[in-house]
């Protein structure tokens, strides 16, 4: 039997068997294991259910203005109300959604719509203080201003599902027959947003676009026309949706998503396009990587993947031409293929539109992973030229800053636990309100680290978490970002560690690796640290003189 | 139109409602698109819910394929009084004359 990847309570004033079907049905991931809350019971349910023991456990709770609002319920009859008052049941709602959120992993909750019949006050409908559409708009934002209070209960835009159902959004004959509110089609398009956005918390977002040249970034073939007389921008419709498409690309890029290119083409001419063609939005140093050969191009997909230290599914391959499309899902069946039509004018919808990089926050490291990508492509041109590991190692003059936990690193740091995987010693996931309690133990001690060399900085990347107990110290985190591995990052971590142990009187220090799919760079790195292995996978230091810094890294260790 | 033309027109938007709302049953549950398939009665795996959320499908579908409406929750339908509403065979012959004689 599957294990569900999410146990989802699912908690409603109307009938909601429908949308519990479609999130179980659906067979893309997460694979959700529902359960339902009691009808109409929606306020019992939020303030007396005890705090579940999964810690997969997630909810939707999902409600029509009218049922938990009741004099919003009123003022849908044309019944003067006071706004204050509504507002005011607002944060009632609110309150309980944040009590209950305490004992989820993640809580979702769909903003109210007006259904598309309600035409409300017509043309007066956005009059402060008279129309409904005003006053939705103020209930969803003053639901949005209190549920960021925390930071794992997510709103999400119902009114995106209703657009695609059009007409069989909603029905009344199956509202008063059933008090199912919303036609199938909504339900399936609510599955799948929450099963992405189940996805993102998990740190399961896609993290890397892989796009093609020809076709897709610009019409034409490059290679026959050379890049003046590429469709591109310009006055023609479909110069202007390859452009479309490249701005999509690189809003994307603001969002922490990498882009790549894999192209048949001649790796000159291809460039040569992308630095000179006045219409380019994106430049070449908007790209972490590119293949521009006329290799295989699944084979030089998986190369390019490699390179950039990620895993094949987080990865998103767009190409116009199928039979390359078909070729990378025979050879990569974990990348996700997008489906291209042959007319471009809907490319940048298509990328609008995916749902593969929800993610749950969004740092301003995040924001500047693109250059951060950037910059690690220099480094590597400059490792090619260096020759030796040990040589490049130390002209990239490497520097690791070490703090102890800092609330102000509280959501980066929630993002690392939950988003590595290769190096990472157990794979231990937490929420933000789980990590902030198991702080609370004085026994209980967490390191960041800041990395940064002479090309630039990596930002926060390195996480170091131990229990004392008696005289043992025991690893309870050791994670660094792919983007530091294998600089003597990891090297620099275990010296930390063995130094701030021993500090609290502790005379041994234990790791001991938990296996998953994606971690054996970890136990490598652990095999070869010079800690003993005590059997299994459990590695132990008890020397009295501590574990050397390498010499390549200078650290800095700040006290607050 | 050709009575087997019309037959065979609605049948498939029957089996499109079908699609649709297998979609979110069980697999237990599921209908099969066959013309002996029962939906109401014994013999049939529908609940409550699922039945009307199946009749009002059907509606939808019937509405956008052939253009007419159509009211499947009369209550002698639904009451099994009629008998149209047992299998996809009946429920098709059934929708096909009240639309087209």
């Amino acid at each position: 039997m599957i294990q569900p990847e999410s146990t989802l309570r699912l908690i409603s004033d109307f009938t909601i068997e429908v949308f519990g079907g479609y999130l179980e049905n659906d067979p893309s991931p997460p694979h959700c294991q529902v359960s339902y809350g009691s009808f109409g019971q929606v306020f019992q349910e939020l303030l007396t259910t005890p705090a579940p023991k999964a810690t997969n456990q997630d909810a939707v709770v999902w409600t029509l203005p009218e049922s938990v609002i009741e004099p919003f319920g009123r003022s849908l009859y044309s019944e003067e109300t006071d706004t204050s008052d509504i507002i005011d049941s607002v944060d009632v709602f609110a309150d309980a959604l944040l009590t209950y959120s305490k004992g989820v992993r993640s809580l979702f909750v769909p903003t109210w719509v007006l259904m598309p019949a309600t035409r409300g006050y017509g043309l007066l409908d956005w009059r402060p203080g008279l129309g409904l559409s005003e006053l939705l708009a103020r209930m969803n934002l003053q639901l949005a201003t209190r549920l960021s209070e925390a930071p794992n209960i997510f709103l999400l835009d119902a009114q995106r599902w209703l657009q695609p159902a059009g007409e069989r959004a909603t029905n009344s004959k199956l509202w008063l027959a059933t008090k199912v509110p919303f036609g199938n089609r909504v339900f399936q398009e609510a599955a799948l947003d929450v099963k992405a956005a189940i996805l993102g918390t998990m740190g399961k977002a896609k993290k890397l676009v892989v796009t093609d040249l020809d076709g897709i970034m610009w019409g034409g073939v490059v290679g026959e026309t050379g890049w003046a007389e590429l469709d591109l921008g310009g006055h023609s419709h479909r110069g202007e949706a390859f452009v479309a498409y490249q701005q999509m690309l690189k809003s994307l890029t603001r969002r922490g998503v990498l882009l790549g290119i894999v192209s048949k083409n001649d790796e000159v001419v291809a460039l040569e396009a992308i630095d000179q063609h006045p219409e380019m939005i994106l430049r070449r140093s908007d790209f972490a990587g590119w293949r521009i050969n006329w290799g295989d191009k699944a084979q030089n997909l998986a190369e390019l993947i490699e390179e950039l230290n990620l895993g094949t599914d987080a990865v998103v391959f767009i190409d116009d031409e199928e039979i390359q499309r078909g070729r990378v899902r025979e050879a990569l069946p974990d990348v996700m293929v997008v489906d291209m039509p042959s007319d471009p004018s809907t490319y940048a919808d298509i990328v609008s539109s995916l749902r593969c990089f929800d993610t749950p926050s969004l740092s301003s490291e995040d924001r500047r992973r693109a250059l951060m990508a950037v910059t690690e492509r220099e480094r590597h041109v400059a490792r090619q030229e260096v020759g030796s590991l040990e040589k490049w190692l130390a002209e990239l003059e490497i520097t690791v800053s070490a703090y102890p936990f800092r609330n102000v690193d509280t959501e980066r740091i929630t993002q690392l636990l939950n988003k590595t995987n290769q190096m990472n010693l157990r794979t231990r996931r937490m929420t933000e309100s789980q990590l902030l309690g198991w702080l609370k133990d004085d026994a209980h001690h967490l390191w960041t680290f800041r990395v940064a060399d002479r090309f630039g900085d990596y930002g926060l990347t390195g996480l170091l978490g131990f229990v004392i107990k008696s005289e043992t110290a025991e690893v309870t985190d050791f994670i660094l970002s792919c983007r530091a591995m294998g600089r003597r990052v990891e090297e620099t971590m275990a010296h930390l560690l063995v130094d701030r142990a021993y500090a609290q009187g502790v005379k041994e220090v234990i790791a001991d690796y938990q296996p998953t799919p994606r971690n054996a760079p970890c136990l490598r790195f652990w095999m070869d640290s010079g800690f003993e292995s005590t059997g299994g996978h459990t590695f132990r230091w008890a020397k009295a003189n501590g574990y050397s810094l390498p010499k390549e890294v200078s650290l800095v260790l700040e006290t607050t | 139109m050709d009575p087997a033309v019309t037959y065979q027109v609605i049948l498939e938007a029957i089996y499109s409602a079908v699609d649709e709302i297998n979609n979110q049953l069980p697999t237990a549950q599921q209908l099969a698109k066959q013309e002996d398939t029962i939906i109401l009665g014994e013999g049939g795996t529908l609940d409550s819910l699922g039945t009307i959320q199946l009749l009002v499908a059907i509606e939808e579908h019937i509405a956008t394929s052939v253009g007419g409406n159509i009211d499947l929750m009369d209550g002698n339908l639904l009451s099994l009084q009629d008998g149209s509403l047992q299998s996809i065979d009946s429920l098709t012959h059934f929708i096909t004359e009240k639309l087209f004689t």
